[in-house]
Order: structure tokens, then C-alpha cells, then sequence
């Protein structure tokens, strides 16, 4: 009886949780880098060029916004159409603006960091804003879909353009 | 004895692989994934033109500035393929002469044209279904007048660098834009801006 139990106890003890915190660990991380992935990025076929520098992670002065312009994926879309995809959501030219303005007030209200939120006012008075816009856009798309974001961002006062293109 | 083996047995098969084998596949995970999110691409700088003004702007381009037009020309047979033109045409301010500022004629589309030349190169996407390939301006010219063009305004000791425009049609392929800024990006031109149409003031 004695050794029954003392074996009992060992057996008990060695009932650890380790490999379950190590699993619930490995889908934490699993989920939460792919989530990162699909929420900022979309699956398109960046351009190519040479000269493209791997994003800075240092500067964190400036706040860049993400834009993508893939093909798009309605059916009946002409050949080299594009929709703009934000977030995961796809935005027509009236979301595109309300986004674009509440982001450049958001960037606006934010305390002043450096040098980097310095207020800047451009010919015409137009308030400027600091805010970075990447397009991340698939090279086959007209460019008649990327000029709708020129063109919102220049109304909403936001000149710093950053094209994403394949590493070399 | 009988136990005592037993618990030697037991001791031994403590000594296990497992926590290790699963860190590495925790290692594992995370280095492709962040790996592969990291190294996946570049990006290249430009601006959009801080005003949104209308015929105004015109008069303020300076005239060093190197403008291109990116426009799309179809083709007469097959309507889903074409050429991409590309033009510079040099502004001079109006009354004033061609002085030594100004190599090139203003308003003039011949002297610093760059068309796509007899090495032409046909963009093929054989394996997109629906796009067919189309003809691209000879960038090799293009990256010959850039450069002519920046060492020309270096030699006027501004400090900044010269103003590239880049005015685009609605039907020209992004990757033409994005070719000219990497031409640009690597001649050590910071100054790109990518027109979009003339904006009203709202």
C-alpha cells in the first residue's frame, strides 16, 4: 500500500502544463503574425524595380498609412481594373476621403514628436499633413485607380508618397 | 527488483526531446514568418504636389524642371494592347529666351523626346490570362537624358535636387511610374513628384 501511493503521488506531479502553455504560445504568435499580415497587406504583385530600399522601422516620427490596389475581383471588371483595399476594406472614392480626413486630423491632434510633425502650410494655404501614404499596388492596374488616391490625398493636404516595389 | 528496474526505466524515459524540439519549432515559425514579412519588399519616395491648384501651378514650374508624360497609345488592330509613349517638354516662362538655362526648347516634344526605341522590349504576361503584353518606352534613353538632365542642374550649385515630374494617363500600367522613379532613385534624384489631374480647390 505504502509504494502504491508514493508512486501515485509521483505520478500526479508529473502531470505538468508545460507542453499546453507551449502550444497555447505557439498559436498566440501564430495568430497574431498572420493576422498582422492580412489586415495591412494584401496579396498583389508588387512592380519591380532596383532601387527600392527596405523599409525603416527606425523612424517613428512619421505615421504611414497602407494602401492597396489590387486587380480587381469582381467578375465583370475590365481587364487592369483596380479596387483600393484598406484595412481589409474596400474603399470607394467617398470612404477613401472621409478616411484620408479623419487620419490627417487624427496625425494632427497628435503632440508634436521631433521634427517630424512640424506644421506645414503649402502655396494656396493648404494645410499640409505629415502623414506618409504607402501604395502598395499591383503593376498591371491602370493608373487611372491609383490617381483616385492622388487625388484625395492631395484635397486632404497629404504629399508624402511611398510606392511599394519588390526587394531586389 | 522488480520496481526498482521498472523506476530506472521511468527515469530514462524522462530525459526527452520534446520541450526542445518544441521551441525549435516555435523558433521556427517565427523566423519564416517574420523572414518572409520583412524581406518581402522595397519601397521607392516621391510626393504629390502640394498645391491643389488649377492652371496656376503652371506658372510656377521652374524651368529646370524635367517633366514627363506617361500617355497611352492604342493599338489600331487589337484594342487591348498598345504602347506607352513618354515625353519631356521643358517650360521656359514666357518671354524669356533660350539663355544657357534652358538646352532645350520649351514647348517643344522633339528635342529631348524619348520614344521607345528600335530595342524596344515587348512585356510579355504570358501566364496572366487576359493581358496581353504592350510596348515600353526605351528606359535606357530615359536613364541617358536623367542624367544629363541632374548634371546639367548640378553645375548651378543649388544644393537641392533637380524636379522630376511625372504626369500620367489613366490607361498606362503603374510599373511605367514605378520605372522612372527607380530611375530616378538611382541617379540620386529626390525630387519626384507624380502629378495626378488638376485638382479644384473644394
Amino acid at each position: 500500500m505504502k509504494k502504491r501511493k508514493s508512486s501515485d503521488r509521483n505520478f500526479d506531479t508529473k502531470m505538468d502544463l508545460t507542453p499546453m502553455i507551449d502550444c497555447v504560445f505557439l498559436l498566440i504568435m501564430f495568430f497574431i503574425l498572420t493576422t498582422q499580415i492580412t489586415v495591412n497587406i494584401e496579396e498583389v504583385t508588387l512592380p519591380f524595380a532596383l532601387e527600392g530600399k527596405p523599409e525603416k522601422r527606425n523612424n517613428t516620427d512619421t505615421v504611414m498609412l497602407i494602401m492597396n490596389v489590387r486587380q480587381s475581383q469582381s467578375p465583370e471588371a475590365a481587364a487592369r481594373a483596380g479596387e483600393i483595399v484598406y484595412r481589409g476594406k474596400v474603399l470607394n472614392t467617398k470612404t477613401l476621403r472621409a478616411m484620408l480626413d479623419e487620419e490627417v486630423a487624427y496625425d494632427a491632434a497628435l503632440p508634436p514628436r521631433g521634427r517630424g510633425r512640424a506644421k506645414e502650410v503649402g502655396p494656396n494655404n493648404v494645410q499640409l499633413s505629415q502623414l506618409e501614404i504607402l501604395i502598395r499596388y499591383d503593376k498591371h492596374v491602370k493608373s487611372e485607380y491609383l490617381r483616385n488616391i492622388f487625388e484625395q490625398c492631395q484635397k486632404a493636404g497629404v504629399y508624402k508618397l511611398k510606392l511599394a516595389t519588390t526587394q531586389p | 527488483m522488480r520496481i526498482k528496474q521498472n523506476k530506472r526505466v521511468i527515469e530514462e524515459s524522462e530525459l526527452d526531446m520534446t520541450p526542445m524540439i518544441d521551441i525549435v519549432f516555435q523558433l521556427l515559425i517565427f523566423f519564416l514568418l517574420s523572414a518572409k514579412f520583412i524581406a518581402l519588399e522595397g519601397q521607392l519616395s516621391s510626393y504629390l504636389p502640394k498645391d491643389r491648384g488649377l492652371q496656376a501651378s503652371f506658372s510656377k514650374i521652374e524651368p529646370d524642371e524635367v517633366i514627363f508624360f506617361l500617355e497611352w497609345v492604342a493599338d489600331p488592330v487589337n484594342d487591348k494592347t498598345g504602347r506607352v509613349r513618354c515625353q519631356t517638354i521643358n517650360y521656359k516662362r514666357p518671354g524669356e529666351t533660350s539663355g544657357e538655362d534652358h538646352e532645350f526648347e520649351s514647348q517643344d516634344a522633339t528635342a529631348g523626346q524619348v520614344e521607345y526605341g528600335p530595342d524596344r522590349q515587348l512585356v510579355q504576361y504570358g501566364e496572366v490570362l487576359g493581358m496581353p503584353g504592350y510596348h515600353i518606352p526605351n528606359f535606357t534613353n530615359i536613364e541617358d537624358y536623367l542624367h544629363f538632365r541632374h548634371g546639367l542642374y548640378e553645375t548651378k550649385g543649388s544644393g537641392k535636387s533637380i524636379p522630376v515630374t511625372i504626369n500620367v494617363e489613366d490607361n498606362v500600367p503603374m510599373q511605367m511610374v514605378a520605372n522612372i522613379v527607380d530611375i530616378c532613385t538611382r541617379i540620386g534624384i529626390t525630387n519626384v513628384t507624380i502629378a495626378a489631374k488638376e485638382i479644384p480647390i473644394d
